[in-house]
C-alpha cells in the first residue's frame, strides 16, 4: 500500500514537471477587434474594459527622461485607464542583447526605445511594426521622419530632436581668454583646451569608464566628418568595396579623438574611472570646463549645478571635426525614440500609446521634464532651460541628420567601436587603429559575418 | 519469480527518478540537443528560418583572428583565479587552524563575500576601483587598461571565492590525524616540513575539489567581466564565454555563436577531466 501510494505521488510529480514545460496558448479576447487597423490610424479608441499593461524598454538613464517617461506614462494612463505602461530600464551597453534575448524568449516589449539606424538587422528580421505616415501630425519634425524610416518606410516614433556637441562653462573660458565663437573649428577646440590645461583648469569632463561615451566621440566625427561626402560609408566599408585607408579623413578624426579623450579628458586616474553619469556631474559642478556630450544631458547637468551650487553659465555648441566651419556640423537625431514590436500582443494598445505621445499635451510634458526639444514644432517648455536657446540655434544653423544614411551594422557596429577604444586606451597611433579597424572587418567577412 | 521482483525493484527505483528525468530532459537534453543543431547553420538569432551550412561554422571560428584573444584572456583569468584562490585559501585556512586569537571571528570575515551575488561583487570592485584607488591609494583603476583589466577582474574572483575554498580546506584539514603531526614534530621536523610532507598530501582530495572546481570557473567565466567592464576596454577582456555571447546576440551570428559554445564546452570537458585524472593520481600515490 505504501508503495503504491509512493508511485503515485511520483507520477503525480513527473505529471506537474511536465505541466509546467507546457506552452500556454493565449486565448483571444472575447472583444478583441477583428480588423488589424490600429485604432491610432483608424482613429477608433480602446474601449474595451481589459485591463492591458504595455510594456516600454528602455536606456534613458538621465533623471529628467525618466521623471519624463513616468509623466507621459501617467497622462497615457488618465486618457486610458485600462492601459498602463510598465516601464523598464536597461543600461544601454547591453540593451539590444537583452532584446533580443526577450525575443528568443517569446516575451518582446511591446514598445522599444531604439532606433532603426542602429539596428537594421530587427528590421531586416521582421520584428519592427511599419507605421502609417498618417499618425503623425503635420508638425512633426520631417528630419526625425526620415532618420526614422528605411527604404521610405517609418518605424520610429521620436520624442525630441537632439544630437551632441561641446557644453562649455562661460565663465572659465572667459578666465583664459577663449571666446566662445572659437570652439567652432578643431584648431579652436584644440587650443581652448590647452590653455584650458595651461591654467590648471580640467579641460574636459569624462565620463569613459563607461564605452558609449566614447563611442559617440569617434561616430560624431565619422557622422559628420566622412559620411556628408560619403553617404554609401558604412555599407562600403562593410561589404569590402572600400577600405580605410580610402578615406584619409579617418587619420585626422582618429588622431582628434584620442587628443579629445587621452590628452584632455582623462587627466588622471580618478577620470579614467568615471562613468557617463560622474561626467555629466563634473561639469555641472564646474570641475571641468567642458564636455562632449549629446543635448540629452541637459537635466542631469542642472541637477549636479545646483547640487554643487555652482552659478557658472553654460553654452553649447557644434562638434566640430574640420578647421573648415562651413564643413562642421553638429550630429543631429530623432534621439529619444521608440519602436513599436511587431510580435506585440497588444498592438493596438501600442499605437494609441504611440499616437497619444505625438500629440501637443505629450510632447510638453516630455519637454517639460526631459529639457529636450520636442519632436513637434512649436511645442517649447514652460520654463525653457537657457541651453535650450543654444540646442535650437545649433540644431537649426548647423544639424547633419546622419540616420538618413545607411548605418553600420551587427558586429561592423561594435568592432568599429571597440577597435578604436581599444586603440585608444592601448596609445596606439591612428595609424594603427586604421589598420586594426581595417583587420577586423577582414576578418568580421573571412568568417562569414 | 526472482527475476521478477528483481524487475519490480528495478521498475520501481526508476520511477522515483522519474521527476528528475523528466525535468533533465526537458529542460537540459532536449535544448541542449536543439542547441547543437543550431551550430551547422547560419541562423541569425532573430529571422525565423535559416539554412543548414555544414562545417563553416567550425572552420571559421578557427581561423577568426578574435578567438584567440578570447583564449587567451580566459586562459589568463584561469590561471590567475585558480591559483590565486587555492594558494590563499590553503594559506589562510592553515594559519587560521592555528589557533590564533579570533580565528573564528576571521573565517567568518573571510567567509561573507561569498554571500554577494557575482554581479553585486562585480558593481562593488568596480566602485572600489574607480574611487579609492585613485583617492586613497594614488593607482589607478586596472580596468580601464587593457594590460591589467583581466587581473583586475580576476582579484574580484579571489575576494569573493577564497572564502568559499577556505571552507574546503577546512573541512580537509579537520581530518587530518592530530597524531601523524605530533610523530612529525617528535621525528624533529619543522612546522613548514610537517606541514608539507605530512598535511598536504593529506589534503590531496581537497585540492582535486578545489582545483577541478576553479578550473571550471575560470574557463567559463562570464559575469564578472560582463558587468565590470562588458569584455573591455575595447576587447582587452573579453573571454570566451563573452565572445560566444557576443556573437550570439550582439553580433546576430547565432550559429556561430553557437558551434563556439559547443566548441567550448568540449574544451572545459576536456581540460577539467584531464585535470582531475591527473590529481585523482596524485592522491592515490601521495
Amino acid at each position: 500500500m505504501k508503495k503504491l501510494l509512493s508511485l503515485l505521488l511520483v507520477g503525480a510529480m513527473s505529471l506537474a514537471v511536465l505541466t509546467g514545460c507546457g506552452k500556454g496558448e493565449e486565448a483571444p479576447a472575447a472583444d478583441a477587434p477583428a480588423s488589424d487597423a490600429p485604432a491610432a490610424e483608424t482613429g477608433a479608441e480602446n474601449t474595451s474594459d481589459e485591463e492591458v499593461t504595455l510594456t516600454f524598454l528602455h536606456h534613458m538613464g538621465e533623471q529628467g527622461k525618466q521623471d519624463g517617461l513616468v509623466k507621459l506614462v501617467e497622462a497615457f494612463h488618465e486618457k486610458y485607464p485600462n492601459i498602463n505602461v510598465e516601464i523598464e530600464f536597461l543600461s544601454r551597453d547591453d540593451f539590444i542583447n537583452q532584446y533580443k534575448q526577450r525575443v528568443s524568449a517569446d516575451n518582446a516589449p511591446d514598445l522599444i526605445n531604439y532606433r532603426p539606424f542602429e539596428t537594421p538587422e530587427l528590421i531586416e528580421a521582421g520584428l519592427i511594426e511599419e507605421l502609417d505616415a498618417s499618425m503623425f501630425p503635420e508638425g512633426i519634425d520631417q528630419n526625425c521622419i526620415k532618420s526614422l524610416s528605411i527604404d521610405g518606410v517609418i518605424y520610429g516614433v521620436p520624442l525630441d530632436v537632439g544630437g551632441y556637441g561641446f557644453y562649455y562653462n562661460i565663465n572659465q573660458l572667459e578666465a583664459v581668454g577663449v571666446s566662445p565663437e572659437s570652439l567652432n573649428t578643431r584648431s579652436g577646440i584644440l587650443d581652448a583646451c590647452e590653455k584650458l590645461k595651461a591654467a590648471g583648469y580640467t579641460p574636459l569632463a569624462s565620463g569613459y569608464a563607461e564605452q558609449w561615451p566614447e563611442n559617440i566621440i569617434i561616430e560624431g566625427l565619422t557622422y559628420t566628418g566622412i559620411l556628408p561626402n560619403h553617404p554609401t560609408l558604412f555599407t562600403d566599408l562593410m561589404s569590402g568595396e572600400k577600405s580605410f585607408s580610402d578615406y584619409p579623413e579617418f587619420l585626422e578624426i582618429v588622431d582628434y579623438g584620442q587628443k579629445l579623450v587621452g590628452t584632455y579628458s582623462v587627466i588622471d586616474d580618478k577620470a579614467a574611472s568615471q562613468q557617463a553619469s560622474d561626467q555629466y556631474a563634473q561639469f555641472g559642478r564646474g570641475d571641468a570646463a567642458m564636455m562632449m556630450q549629446g543635448t540629452w544631458a541637459v537635466s542631469d547637468i542642472r541637477i549636479a549645478q545646483e547640487a554643487a551650487g555652482n552659478t557658472d553659465e553654460f553654452g553649447f555648441t557644434i562638434y566640430p571635426w574640420s578647421d573648415d566651419v562651413n564643413s562642421n556640423y553638429m550630429p543631429a537625431n530623432a534621439d529619444d525614440s521608440f519602436m513599436i514590436s511587431k510580435d506585440s500582443k497588444h498592438k493596438e494598445e501600442a499605437l494609441l500609446f504611440a499616437g497619444f505621445c505625438m500629440t501637443e499635451e505629450a510632447g510638453k510634458i516630455w519637454t517639460n521634464a526631459s529639457g529636450c526639444i520636442s519632436a513637434l514644432s512649436g511645442v517649447m517648455p514652460d520654463d525653457a532651460d537657457p541651453l535650450m536657446e543654444y540646442f535650437t540655434k545649433t540644431l537649426a544653423d548647423h544639424a547633419y541628420f546622419f540616420e538618413m544614411n545607411p548605418g553600420l551594422a551587427g558586429q561592423y557596429y561594435q568592432d568599429f567601436d571597440k577597435v578604436y577604444i581599444e586603440g585608444r586606451v592601448a596609445g596606439i597611433s591612428p595609424e594603427e587603429v586604421i589598420e586594426n579597424w581595417q583587420a577586423a572587418y577582414d576578418n568580421i567577412r573571412a568568417t562569414g559575418g | 519469480m526472482r527475476g521478477k521482483r528483481k524487475w519490480v525493484s528495478g521498475m520501481t527505483d526508476f520511477v522515483f527518478l522519474l521527476p528528475a528525468f523528466v525535468l533533465f530532459t526537458a529542460v537540459i537534453a532536449i535544448p541542449f540537443i536543439q542547441a547543437v543543431g543550431i551550430a551547422f547553420t547560419n541562423w541569425d538569432g532573430l529571422s525565423k528560418t535559416y539554412q543548414f551550412n555544414g562545417l563553416t561554422n567550425l572552420t571559421a571560428l578557427f581561423k577568426d583572428a578574435q578567438t584567440a584573444n578570447a583564449v587567451k584572456n580566459t586562459l589568463l583569468y584561469t590561471i590567475a583565479t585558480c591559483v590565486g584562490v587555492n594558494v590563499l585559501a590553503l594559506a589562510i585556512t592553515v594559519g587560521l587552524n592555528a589557533n590564533i586569537i579570533g580565528a573564528r571571528f576571521l573565517k567568518s570575515a573571510m567567509f561573507a563575500p561569498i554571500i554577494a551575488s557575482l554581479v553585486i561583487t562585480a558593481f562593488i570592485w568596480g566602485r572600489i576601483y574607480g574611487d579609492v584607488f585613485p583617492i586613497n591609494f594614488g593607482m589607478p583603476t586596472p580596468l580601464t587598461n587593457t594590460k591589467t583589466v583581466v587581473l583586475g577582474i580576476a582579484a574580484m574572483c579571489l575576494w569573493r571565492d577564497t572564502g568559499l575554498a577556505m571552507v574546503i580546506y577546512n573541512a580537509g584539514l579537520q581530518s587530518v590525524p592530530e597524531e601523524l603531526k605530533e610523530a612529525a614534530r617528535v621525528d624533529g621536523a619543522n612546522a613548514w616540513q610537517t606541514f608539507w610532507r605530512v598535511t598536504f598530501p593529506m589534503l590531496a582530495p581537497a585540492v582535486t575539489t578545489c582545483v577541478t572546481l576553479w578550473l571550471g570557473y575560470g574557463l567559463k567565466v562570464f559575469d564578472y567581466p560582463k558587468v565590470a567592464t562588458n569584455g573591455g576596454p575595447g576587447k582587452a577582456s573579453e573571454t570566451f564565454c563573452i565572445f560566444v555571447y557576443n556573437h550570439f546576440f550582439t553580433n546576430n551570428r547565432a550559429g556561430y555563436g553557437q558551434m563556439a559554445a559547443l566548441v567550448m564546452l568540449i574544451a572545459v570537458v576536456i581540460m577539467t577531466s584531464a585535470v582531475t585524472k591527473i590529481l585523482r593520481k596524485r592522491e592515490v600515490q601521495m
